[in-house]
């Protein structure tokens, strides 16, 4: 599904990335793990086309096809998307009417014809109770005025509506208590399908207690320092990236 | 030609005997703009809330420093020691010693024409227009300090007072200062404008501030005066890249006191911070002109002016921020808040952007209000009276702008100032502390 | 392609009401004098007041100049050249005798002035160059005592009304375009309510130039006796001509005791091209007072139009506890320059207001948002509330904000808020990051900022206004 060979990035004339290599299989759940400014959220913004990044080496496939040369927005018709750490707030936008207009979009863009206002209002509720996202704030502006969790809910709401082939959270557990943390992970996890892959970006253990990953790999200084299966999430929890910074490094 | 500007003896002005010729030249060309437009009038934007009219009928006559010894005496009395290196002017004159420390020199003007004119050539009298009561000064100034500081220079504030001391034989006065920091210099500098006779006095005075790179200056401005005095100030600031300006405006008195602010940020990513504090009662008329331009880019610059005006006075800010065409990354952010205590004051505000670049956020915001009504009713809920209650309450709504001022005596005596101004603002001293 | 380059590039959407009309039109010889004046005035069967009215005007304005303290770069007005009156031949005398080129233009504009055909709840005075062409729904209107008439209908058939109001809220002294419309002005609308009713439908004049080289000086005036109720619409365009067009209107709204008027523009003059050449002079004096207690003004503008625009819609709070409100989005493309705002003036008890504009900036656009606020010292516990936010789209033009303030009263609250920005690339990425393409990315969050003011348009107007902002903003973006 998602095949990275030797990315490098470098963001204001700074190397970050430094040949990152990564499989994603469809169906499959990895985390990336490491600490502050390992290039984890760089990684995610690369991938998602964001503006401010230069790749200076390597590619990136998806579903057979080459994904840095499209726009932000054709990679989302595609199927990628990104769960912000930050969500944005657009004041004025009503969440209904964003997200009719990005569902139409990317609909048109899998040959399928646009929803109604009916059918839509129909799904949009059924996706709502996956991460009990009340009516209340479907129907209000776009993340403005929103709690940090019910923003996060909203991504994954997004998420759920819009039905990617590749999610990627970035870390999506920051700022969530521990019930957020519940009922975000529980509709991530409704959402795990055998054509769907997920990268989850995370700094802590905590979130994969909830979202079990398939694979895990700690991302240090730019580069995979290592990959493993889930029980190196823990290991890192208990020991720190500490022997790994060293190694990377070297 | 009104009597104001005839008496102060701009027609047929000659340059001084000391004056250098670039000086004569500048006085000459100050004098020219004076005399052609006239004083400005309710038609002239910056002045349409400031009515001159009677100031225009007024004959003054520039006064000199006689009584000098015995005004430096009064002023030490009025001040107490706040710790600060001082110097004193009179009527627009040094009075005694200059001060000196490491990295740091203050000199009369006088002397330095004598000596080394062409060391004030770069800054004095380019950094300020020349235009109304700037060009009054610019032409008739006698003397004044050049302060220059070094990146060498730590320790005290240095404090720089002026009295104007209106005589049977003259009222008028035109104190000249001229700041320099040199690369990242660092000082603290503070200007006290007081009154003393209860006479009619008009001091026209006229800073101006260059800050090289990365130099930083915290400069506070007093306006003290007294029932007669007139203070008409004009303060340029010019700041090279990276350096940092907080300017703080107190204005406790003065029958008229009126300051223009002229900052221009002409490096990229330089700070200007600008505060003021005024209080106007009886029939004060207290009036802040600032002008910010953000002429190069990443630079940031904050406006917080807060004021009380009660009586018949009449309070005044007009605030302009310009963000010049091709400029980036520009954060400017400007707030004057008004407390209105009286149905014949009035409080005019004119919080004013200019944004010629698309790479910034902005903002301003205004409030002019009374006293919360809810904040009141809570005090009193807790058992301290109406009129402490409300005195509290005014005094806290001003107090944010004192407590940045970073010399402690300097803010405890204005503070005791502003409190001593308040109705029952004695009884509520504890408070401050 | 950088944002800003896609944004640029959709920045070439065509005016798409720069039609020519063809037909056959009576026009004044250019130039402006008391023989002009008095040919107008004879044109229109005027009586001799109204012509005194007239002249008294002509003559203050000969000696008043033109305001210099707008942000406005204005090419010289050459006054004696334009024409001062324009109409088409054929007069009709009803709604059927209109001439059908007529009714075409304003059918393509999407106005159908046949009562069968037009637009349900909504009744149309069409003014098409200086005259008035056609009022709708009148009968309807008349069984009801509303009067909605063309302005010399209302001089003819309600003369008592118009002498007595004409100029009490705009009066001829006021400034120098005011006067000149007192001078010259030719039709318009006029509108009265009596007491206690609540007017049936929206009422609407569609404004149309169509003569080359003519200016456009129409007068509304609108009453609204006690306890009436009225919503006023008003739409314009204009051909693509490269030379400038004037239009100087007034319009004066009078709100009696618990009266209410509701004044909605959507200002879609042509713009010029976007090399700045060509366009509408919008110079327009737009007055309201709340005479009595209760009553309430309030102004809604959407301002895509004319290259430039010179207006303050403005609200006398003089009745005890009236209301004043105003609610604006200004958008300046290409060269188009806009000096607009409001006046707020308290003079009443527990009078109260509103402002709130929304400027929206884009090529070579200069916008200034420029507000007065006076609360006197009679008006206890007024309210005045305004929040001003200005939308930078590029680094070739600029928004300037300068509010005036003044409060005289201790027991009033205002506040003022304003700010200046550009869209956030944080804002774009995520909805591109969405699926959507960057136009609508770009439409959605300009659509949002605005939605504040969208929402105080009547329905039928709304979705045009909408619509408009999506087209003035073609190629604009960066």
């Amino acid at each position: 599904m998602l095949s990275i060979r030797n990315l490098h990035a470098t963001a204001d004339g700074k190397s970050i990335l430094k040949g990152i290599n990564l499989e994603v299989p469809a169906g499959e759940v990895h985390a990336i793990m490491g600490p502050n400014g390992s290039g984890k959220s760089t990684l995610s913004h690369v991938l998602a086309g964001r503006d401010g990044y230069e790749i200076t080496e390597g590619k990136v496939t998806f579903d057979g096809e080459s994904l840095l040369e499209k726009k932000p927005e054709d990679r989302a018709r595609a199927g990628v998307f990104l769960a912000f750490q930050y969500p944005v707030e657009l004041p004025g936008v009503s969440n209904v009417y964003f997200l009719k207009a990005a569902l139409n979009a990317v609909r048109k863009a899998r040959g399928e014809d646009p929803l109604d206002a009916m059918d839509f209002m129909k799904l949009a509720r059924e996706k709502a109770k996956l991460v009990e996202l009340d009516d209340g704030l479907v129907k209000r502006a776009v993340n403005a005025g929103f709690s940090g969790g019910e923003k996060k809910r909203n991504e994954i709401f997004q998420m759920a509506m819009l039905e990617p082939k590749l999610a990627i959270l970035d870390e999506t557990d920051s700022g969530l208590d521990i019930d957020a943390l519940a009922t975000v992970s529980k509709g991530v996890n409704a959402l795990r399908d055998k054509a769907r892959s997920m990268l989850i970006i995370t700094h802590y253990q905590r979130l994969l207690d909830y979202i079990v990953p398939d694979v895990v790999h700690v991302l240090v200084n730019g580069q995979i320092a290592r990959t493993g299966d889930k029980e190196l999430a823990k290991e890192l929890e208990a020991k720190g990236y500490a022997e790994f910074t060293g190694r990377a490094v070297s | 030609m009104s009597a104001f500007l005839d008496s102060q003896g701009l027609t047929g002005h000659k340059p001084h005997e000391s004056d250098p010729e670039w000086l004569a030249n500048l006085r000459q060309q100050a004098c020219g703009a004076v005399l052609a437009s006239g004083l400005p009038t309710s038609k002239t934007e910056a002045w349409r809330f400031t009515s001159l009219r009677k100031l225009e009928g007024q004959s003054v006559s520039p006064a000199s420093a006689m009584s000098g010894t015995e005004a430096v005496a009064w002023a030490k009395e009025q001040l107490g020691d706040d710790e600060t290196l001082r110097v004193y002017l009179v009527n627009g004159q040094p009075i005694g010693e200059s001060a000196s420390a490491e990295g740091l020199d203050v000199t009369a003007l006088d002397t330095i024409f004598l000596n080394d004119p062409d060391s004030l050539k770069a800054h004095l009298g380019k950094l300020a227009h020349s235009e109304f009561f700037a060009g009054i000064n610019a032409a008739l100034f006698v003397d004044g300090y050049a302060l220059r500081i070094k990146s060498t220079h730590a320790g005290k504030p240095v404090h720089i007072v002026h009295i104007a001391d209106a005589t049977t034989n003259g009222h008028a006065c035109y104190p000249r200062i001229l700041i320099e920091l040199e690369a990242n210099a660092q000082a603290n500098v503070i200007e006290t404008y007081l009154s003393r006779a209860g006479q009619e006095d008009v001091c026209t005075a006229v800073t101006e501030v260059h800050l090289a790179n990365g130099a930083k200056l915290d400069h506070l401005r007093v306006m003290e005066g007294d029932e007669g005095s007139t203070h008409l100030g004009t303060l340029a600031v010019l700041q090279e890249r990276n350096s940092k300006y907080t300017s703080r405006s107190v204005a406790v008195g003065g029958k008229l006191s009126r300051l223009e602010i002229d900052a221009r940020m002409s490096g990229p990513g330089a700070e200007c911070h600008l505060d003021g504090m005024y209080h106007a009662v009886g029939s004060e008329h207290v009036a802040h002109h600032t002008l910010i331009t953000h002429a190069d880019s990443h630079c940031t610059s904050t406006e917080e002016y807060r004021g009380i005006v009660d009586d018949r006075a009449h309070a005044v800010f007009d605030g302009i921020i310009n963000v010049d065409q091709g400029t980036k990354g520009t954060s400017a952010h400007q707030q004057n808040h008004n407390l209105l205590l009286s149905d014949t004051a009035t409080i005019n505000t004119k919080p004013h952007l200019e944004i010629d670049s698309d790479d910034l956020t902005a903002s301003h915001g205004a409030t002019i209000g009374s006293v919360d009504p809810d904040h009141l009713f809570f005090l009193r809920a807790r058992g301290i009276d109406e009129n402490h209650a409300r005195s509290i309450l005014t005094f806290s709504f001003v107090r944010s702008i004192l407590d940045r001022i970073e010399c402690e005596p300097v803010r405890d005596r204005l503070t005791a100032k502003l409190l001593s101004r308040l109705p029952y603002g004695d009884d509520i001293a504890e408070l401050a502390k | 392609m950088s944002s800003t380059d896609q944004i640029q590039d959709r920045l070439s959407q065509e005016y798409d009401a720069g039609f020519v009309t063809d037909i056959e039109q009576d026009f004044a010889p250019p130039g402006l004098s008391e023989d002009i004046i008095r040919f107008i005035s004879a044109k229109k069967k005027e009586p001799e007041w109204l012509l005194e009215y007239r002249l008294k005007a002509y003559r203050l304005w000969t000696e008043m100049t033109e305001p210099v303290w707008p942000k406005l770069k204005i090419a010289p007005v050459d006054y004696q050249g334009i024409s001062y009156y324009a109409a088409p031949k054929e007069g009709p005398k009803s709604l059927d005798e209109v001439d059908p080129e007529i009714l075409e233009t304003f059918e393509k504009l999407g106005i159908p002035l046949h009562e069968r055909a037009a637009l349900a709840g909504v009744a149309v005075d069409a003014v098409f160059d200086s005259v008035s062409v056609a009022t709708t729904f009148k009968g309807k209107l008349a069984e009801m005592g509303v009067i909605f008439c063309s302005f010399s209908e209302a001089v003819e058939n309600h003369p008592d009304l118009i002498k007595k109001y004409l100029g009490s809220v705009v009066p001829s002294t006021d400034n120098f375009y005011a006067a000149l419309n007192a001078a010259v002005f030719t039709d318009g609308s006029f509108v009265y309510i009596p007491k206690g009713v609540r007017c049936p439908m929206e009422l609407s004049t569609y404004f149309r130039i169509n003569a080359a080289n003519t200016g456009q000086f129409e007068r509304t005036l609108i009453i609204a006796d006690e306890g009436s109720h009225v919503s006023y619409l008003e739409g314009c365009t204009a051909p693509m001509r490269d030379e400038n067009q004037l239009h100087a209107a007034v319009v004066e709204l009078v709100a009696h005791k618990d009266a209410e008027i509701k004044y909605s523009t959507v200002q879609n003059w042509y713009p010029g091209n976007k090399d700045g050449v060509g366009g509408i002079y919008n110079f327009v004096t737009k007055r309201g007072i709340c005479e009595g207690a209760n009553s309430k003004i309030s102004w809604t503008q959407v301002e895509t139009g004319s290259s430039i625009t010179w207006k303050y819609p403005s609200c006398i709070l003089k009745g005890d506890g009236s209301v004043g409100e105003f609610f604006s989005v200004a958008i300046s493309n290409n060269y188009q320059q806009a000096d607009t705002g409001t006046k707020m003036i308290h003079l009443g008890c527990n009078t109260k207001s509103t402002i709130v504009s929304k400027g929206i900036t884009a090529g070579h656009g200069q916008q200034t948002y420029r507000g007065s606020v006076r609360i006197g010292k009679n008006a206890e516990n007024a309210r005045n509330y305004t929040q001003c936010d200005s939308l930078l789209l590029g680094d070739t033009c600029g928004a300037h904000t300068i509010p005036y303030v003044e409060v005289k009263n201790k027991s009033s609250t205002l506040e003022h808020e304003a700010t200046t920005s550009k869209i956030g690339d944080d804002q774009l990425f995520y909805c591109r990051q969405r699926g959507l393409s960057e136009e609508d990315a770009v439409n959605l969050i300009v659509n949002g900022f605005c939605k504040e003011v969208l929402k105080e348009l009547p329905m039928e107007f709304a979705v045009e206004a909408q619509k408009l902002l999506e087209v003035s903003l073609e190629g604009a973006v960066g």
